[in-house]
């Protein structure tokens, strides 16, 4: 019986298992098709609208998830959908960029002035079991009436030295729209097609100065302006990174003798980071002997609790120690509790210590959280044996602790200085440790602070410069001792600001001056931070949190810093842009970005400027993510359906003197609307309308100059939408299989007309049909004349169809609004 | 003894067992040839659509025993007169003279126009609907779309 049910247990779970898999089978290509068709469905409806009634994503969001990676989406215009189609919820995501053609190739430009070319994304994501899924569908959109390639302007960009040695890949840009722009070829050649009018020309290229002038060109006409660019000259910018995030054991005495003939020993510790880190309560000081299974915590009595930045902190068996001719005041003194107090650091060979002869040989000391982990360690070795714990290697130079002998951490790489802090960790005991014997060097406490010059090397420390010439370098590990080098090469002549970055820990060092085939040692007497010690170059990386970095510059369209300074934004990581040199840097956890230059206009004299998706990698510097502001002003409005009661989601646009739409905003839910990017410039401003809609006034003119904010009044729109909402239910259960809505003013008695050309001619039907989670969406114009709703919904008996009809009456829809709630129960 | 335990198991088991196992399988397969015809019949029906000319549009039905608008009529481009109906079950599609089922498990299809005044968007829905063994189970798919009549 018992085989039995074993061997029915296992078919079952079989069968379960089989019959799973093949479900998933079948349910993962479902899926995928129709999820590729809702994609598509999206995308033609976007392509079935008018140009610039499709709205280009102002603010994008992110959708993060391990299995689909990042996905952009418009979050206002076209919020997420949620389709429920086959039995699967699918989530559709819209995402609208503008894009220009450069050197045959699309550029994204995020929200900028009109190109004639947007790019359209629709991801569509579902669920598969516990993982989730995305099929993404791509598009261009152009604007057939668009006129901006009536007019070059072209030329060729060559070295200034020499009009014939074009240089390639370099980059022409006109700052008032970004989506003006091309690249050189090999030969220099450049050609941007855009609308007429002024503009700055912008040219940058790698190992140049850059270019700015100011260029009109006509209406059907081709204007050529070749450009001579400056070479940069270079240097090089070296230096060492360090991190210093934990405090350090920095001198250990086993046995020394003070005046009193007492038998003293201690254990210094030294806090290199920036803050004040809490001992008592928070800090375990641990011995262990050789052949000892654990370490000991040693009890002590707190005078001080906490250990300051740059400070020692000295933990000791008697206070004050005197040693070397001087006196200090121990921080915390070891209990009378311990276990052969006050004899607990053991020295090995002769002492004039009682008790002590060759106790320690082999031993190891450590500073250790509450909950076990190792804050620092050293162990050291006699030579006769190890000890049981220590960092790297451990300390030896043959005769283990001695009495009257220190232990002592190096300030630098150059040994013990007096006036630096003892902060040299390499994470190896026998590096990082030196001893004298007798005694030479001082006992410190938390009285005293010094200059930490040194830390931890930071080696692979990421480290660039705001110069857009030198590339990307690394901290490597160099010298004996060892200590982390950089050498930052081809660094422009000029000043700069240089980023180091490692892991969660980053410096910036700015004012940072290079001359032509020179070197700059880093951080000096001029920069910001300047030096710690003179002659020192040693950058210091603080711990930040778990963040990578963004920097580059905000600049105005001729190339200057702007004041007051800039805001940049990504997302709710800000910054200031240098008003000195324009330059800037955010720290934000890893992600996708867009980053926003002056957002809301925070700066009235200039416009925004969006940069989009720039990644940001856990402890790397995204750099040169640069923008070129120009002058502009604001204008805003009112809509309305009626001269009184706003009207939302109305696109307005504001066109310049050649008709080219320079910016593109929809009216909010209080009916007012605001075109904040805005050139300096003349505009007339206009609804972008539906068939069937009309404004009054038609259009309004408006001169915009630097930091204006103009009120263009109000606009009534005639005829526009709003919508009818509800479900259809049988028996209290959502209909799946579709249910035909039909909105009009007049009774359908008879039931629905056929529809013609004639027919919709004299009177509007609005028709729809009930989706598969039983509610249906009527998209009808606003009237003061109320609708009647009626619903169809067709049953079988055999391959006999039947009806049931509902019908609701005096159903007001007001525009741009919705009417909820009009139910249909079969 | 043992053995007859196991075939005395098997045997009261074994019917209820295979009988579900069948079914399961009949559900998926039709759930699969569905969600495939629906999408195949609606990719037809759009394609034509995408080639009609707008103002020649006439939405309708069959005959008065069939759903309102399951009937569209137009002309395409090269002037073919094309008529897509619900006959019942059936969806037919109709060439200028040449008639064709596209499916005989239709359960719904209506044609829409969102906004009446705009002959160029027609809205197309489409339901399938398949009885699975022993007639306890049915199999419902349902798809839609938007589709520009470009003519």
């Amino acid at each position: 019986m018992m085989v039995a049910g074993v061997l029915l247990t296992v078919v079952s779970i079989s069968l379960v298992g089989v019959m799973g898999n093949i479900g998933r089978q079948i349910q993962g290509s479902k899926s995928l098709t129709l999820a590729t068709n809702l994609a598509q469905e999206k995308m033609q409806i976007l392509k079935q609208q008018a140009f610039n009634r499709i709205l280009v994503t102002t603010a994008t969001a992110f959708l993060t998830d391990p299995n689909i990676g990042t996905v952009p989406f418009d979050p206002s215009y076209y919020p997420p959908e949620f389709v429920f189609e086959g039995g699967i919820a699918f989530q559709r995501y819209t995402h609208v960029q503008v894009v220009t053609e450069n050197s045959g190739a699309l550029s994204y430009l995020g929200s900028v002035p009109d190109t004639g070319m947007k790019s359209l994304v629709v991801t569509v994501v579902w669920a598969q079991g516990a993982e989730k899924r995305k099929v993404q569908a791509r598009s261009v959109t152009s604007n057939i009436d668009t006129t901006m390639s009536n007019a070059i302007i072209k030329g060729k960009i060559t070295v200034s030295t020499n009009a014939a040695t074009g240089i390639p890949n370099a980059l022409v840009t006109m700052a008032e729209n970004a989506g003006y722009r091309d690249s050189t070829d090999a030969s220099g050649n450049f050609s941007v097609n855009l609308a007429p009018g002024s503009y700055t020309m912008n040219v940058t290229a790698v190992g140049y100065f850059p270019y700015y002038q100011t260029i009109s060109v006509a209406p059907n006409a081709t204007v050529t302006q070749n450009v001579g660019l400056p070479s940069m000259s270079s240097g090089t910018v070296r230096g060492t990174a360090w991190i210093n995030d934990h405090i350090v054991i920095s001198q250990v005495v086993g046995s020394t003798l003070n005046a009193a003939g007492f038998c003293q020993e201690f254990v210094e510790v030294f806090n290199p980071t920036t803050a004040t880190v809490a001992l008592n309560g928070n800090v375990l000081l641990k011995y262990q002997l050789e052949g000892e299974l654990v370490p000991t915590p040693i009890q002590v009595a707190y005078t001080n609790t906490s250990v300051p930045a740059g400070s020692y902190f000295l933990y000791a068996n008697t206070s004050p120690v005197t040693m070397n001719g001087q006196s200090r005041v121990a921080d915390a003194i070891f209990s009378n509790l311990n276990a052969g107090y006050p004899d607990l650091i053991h020295v090995r060979g002769p002492s004039l210590c009682a008790g002590e002869f060759n106790l320690g040989k082999d031993d190891a000391i450590g500073l250790s959280t509450f909950s076990g982990g190792w804050i620092d360690l050293w162990g050291w070795s006699s030579g006769g044996g190890a000890p049981e714990i220590f960092e790297g290697s451990y300390f030896f130079q043959g005769n283990g602790l001695r009495d009257n002998e220190q232990f002592v951490r190096r300030s630098s790489t150059a040994g013990v200085t007096s006036g630096y802090g003892r902060a040299y960790d390499t994470n190896n005991n026998n590096v990082d440790i030196i001893n004298a014997w007798p005694i030479v060097h001082d006992v410190k406490n938390s009285a005293i602070t010094e200059t930490v010059t040194t830390g931890q090397p930071a080696y692979g420390a990421y480290v660039t410069a705001t110069d857009g010439l030198s590339q990307l370098t690394t901290a490597v590990q160099t010298g004996a001792p060892p200590y982390a080098e950089f050498l930052l090469t081809s660094v422009a002549t000029g000043t700069w600001t240089v980023y180091l970055a490692s892991g969660s820990a980053m410096a910036e060092v700015s004012s940072v001056t290079v001359s032509a085939s020179a070197t700059t040692l880093i951080p000096n007497y001029a920069t910001v931070p300047t030096w710690l010690a003179a002659g020192n170059n040693a950058a210091m990386l603080r711990t930040e949190a778990y963040n990578g970095y963004i920097a580059g510059s905000v600049k105005s369209a001729f190339g200057a810093s702007i004041s007051p300074s800039i805001s940049i934004n990504a997302n709710s990581f800000t910054a200031l842009a240098s008003v000195t040199n324009g330059t800037y840097f955010i720290s934000a956890p890893p992600g996708t970005y867009d980053v926003i230059a002056n957002p809301n206009n925070l700066n009235s004299l200039y416009v925004y400027q969006t940069m989009p998706s720039v990644t940001v990698t856990l402890g790397a510097v995204t750099n040169n993510v640069n923008f070129s502001l120009f002058q502009g002003g604001q204008a805003r409005g009112f809509c309305t359906r009626d001269g009184v009661n706003a009207l939302p989601g109305v696109a307005f646009e504001a066109f310049d003197v050649n008709d080219i739409s320079r910016d593109q905003e929809v009216s909010s839910t209080d009916g007012t609307f605001k075109l904040v990017n805005l050139a300096t410039g003349t505009y007339y401003v206009m609804p972008s309308l539906e068939a069937g809609e009309a404004v009054t006034p038609s259009s309004v003119t408006v001169n915009i100059t630097a930091g204006s904010n103009i009120n263009l009044g109000t606009f009534t729109v005639t005829g526009a939408y709003g919508f009818i909402r509800g479900s259809v239910t049988e028996a209290g259960a959502a209909i799946r299989s579709g249910v035909l809505v039909i909105c009009s003013t007049s009774t359908l008695a008879s039931g629905p007309p056929t529809l013609d050309n004639a027919v919709v001619s004299q009177a509007a039907y609005y028709t729809t049909n009930s989706v598969e989670d039983g509610t249906y969406l009527l998209e009808v114009r606003g009237s003061t004349v109320p609708y009647k709703v009626y619903a169809y919904y067709p049953k079988f008996t055999g391959s006999n169809v039947s009806f049931s009809t509902g019908s609701a009456t005096s159903v007001t829809v007001t525009a741009g609004a919705s009417t909820t709630g009009v139910n249909f129960a079969f | 003894m043992i053995v007859v335990a196991i075939m005395g198991s098997l045997a009261v088991i074994g019917p209820n067992l295979y009988k579900n196992v069948r079914r399961f399988f009949f559900l998926s397969n039709a759930r699969l040839e569905l969600q495939r015809t629906a999408r195949t019949t609606l990719s037809l029906i759009t394609r034509q659509l995408h080639q009609g000319v707008s103002s020649s549009i006439s939405i309708s039905r069959a005959s008065a025993g069939q759903p309102y608008y399951s009937q569209i009529t137009y002309s395409d481009i090269n002037s073919r007169q094309i008529k897509l109906y619900q006959n019942g079950k059936k969806l037919m599609m109709v060439v200028n003279s040449s008639t064709k089922t596209l499916t005989s498990d239709l359960r719904y299809l209506a044609f829409a126009l969102p906004r009446s005044e705009d002959m160029g968007i027609v809205s197309v829905s489409v339901t399938l609907e398949k009885s699975t063994y022993e007639g306890k189970t049915k199999a419902l798919h349902m798809a839609s779309e938007r589709v520009r009549v470009m003519n």
